[in-house]
């Protein structure tokens, strides 16, 4: 019985242990966990970008699929989004990892030009920086603070957006009128901790090979 | 003597009106039947499928990798439909955007274009995207969900975790497994002695 008790208490602090590292949602990463690194990944300005070249006291990853109706309906809300942030300290960081010809990094070019991307779009052909942070959904946000932790991970706002094949964008809910990134992103330059830290991220599949 | 037709002359109407309507006939009987359930009449609907083992595809038109996956479900259907599993799809789309349940329906219908009585069931969940995706608490499809014949989730197959993906073999692996453990665990009939 006692040898019965001590393995019961082994699995319960494992499995216990083993909860604490993922999110509500999100199967890898939690709040607080740190920023995994990436190094030399290549860019579309033809250049490449690692995590320890940045310098911005936030750092915003968005994963991202050129593909995806989810990604489009809502490009130009994230070019608004960075656009808002200008002259502050924050660095968005847009990255693809599916291996799909429509999502590589040729076709990012194509992509970020045809919508005005006005932030790094990187691509990750091993798929490791989506793996390490347990990114699923096209769009899905990860906010950094200046210690690169993590502070809010999951949707852009509360209502997804889709684009339809005549071109036309429909919010879900309507309107937006919760902005969980933005907001994340304004408390955490303010050194505060993020309210809504985690939502249900909503989107197309990346596809892991 | 020879006959020359001036083709020009000759009237296609009637020919094109059969070939109009000899077409719709034949997407008539292709149509398929989607069910618009909400989430509390799913899980009741669910309920009925009593005594057999339940694989639930989770698709979207907007989901290009539940597109791919879609004819290997058609494909497993007819292998596995007579050793007592029933296949269903439910259809995970805006209820406010008309053309996209056409369009799934559509492609339903390429689907089982040569196969009328499939036995695979289809569904819309009527509810607001973000909440089926909550109710179901799903993060993302595709994604397939296989009941018991008792009614209990067995296996939760989806994307939610980059490591672990699952493929169309897991779905087969799943059900081969259950089928075996159906067959060893079955009540016996008792015979008397």
């Amino acid at each position: 019985m006692k040898k019965l008790n001590i393995w019961t208490l082994f699995f319960l602090l494992t499995s216990l242990s083993c909860n604490s590292l993922a999110g509500k949602y999100n199967q890898i990463l939690n709040i607080g966990d740190t920023l995994p690194s990436f190094t030399d990944l290549p860019s579309i300005d033809n250049s490449t970008l690692s995590s320890a070249d940045i310098d911005e006291e936030v750092v915003v990853l968005v994963m991202l699929a050129n593909h995806c109706p989810w990604v489009k309906g809502m490009d130009q809300d994230l070019v608004k989004l960075v656009d808002s942030f200008k002259g502050r300290s924050v660095k968005v960081v847009g990255f693809g990892v599916n291996l799909r010809e429509d999502d590589r990094l040729e076709a990012m070019k194509t992509h970020a030009k045809t919508v005005g991307y006005n932030f790094s779009y990187i691509f990750d052909e091993t798929q490791k920086l989506g793996r390490d942070l347990g990114a699923t959904r096209t769009p899905e946000y990860f906010v950094f603070d200046k210690d690169r932790k993590l502070t809010y991970m999951g949707l852009l706002y509360n209502s997804p957006a889709k684009m339809n094949k005549d071109g036309s964008i429909r919010h879900i809910n309507g309107e937006p009128s919760e902005f969980y990134a933005s907001d994340a992103i304004n408390t955490t330059l303010a050194g505060r901790s993020v309210l809504i830290a985690e939502t249900r991220a909503h989107g197309c599949s990346a596809k892991y090979e | 003597m020879v006959v020359v037709l001036n083709m020009s002359k000759l009237n296609y109407t009637p020919l094109l009106l059969v070939l109009l309507i000899t077409n719709q006939i034949a997407n008539a009987q292709n149509k398929i039947d989607l069910q618009y359930v909400d989430y509390a009449q799913w899980t009741a609907q669910l309920k009925t499928y009593h005594s057999k083992i339940v694989v639930v595809d989770y698709w979207a038109t907007w989901c290009g990798s539940c597109l791919e996956r879609f004819p290997h479900m058609v494909e497993m259907n007819k292998t596995y439909k007579n050793k007592g599993v029933q296949f269903v799809s439910m259809l995970l789309e805006d209820p406010e955007e008309p053309e996209a349940i056409e369009s799934a329906k559509q492609f339903l219908s390429k689907q089982f274009k040569s196969e009328k009585k499939s036995g695979f069931d289809h569904y819309f969940m009527t509810e607001n995207l973000m909440i089926s995706f909550e109710k179901l608490d799903l993060i993302g499809i595709p994604a397939v969900f296989i009941y018991d014949d008792k009614g209990e989730l067995i296996h939760r197959l989806t994307g939610d975790n980059p490591n672990n993906q699952f493929t169309e073999l897991d779905i087969e692996q799943a059900l081969n497994a259950m089928l075996n453990d159906n067959k060893t665990s079955s009540p016996k009939t008792s015979i008397p002695p």
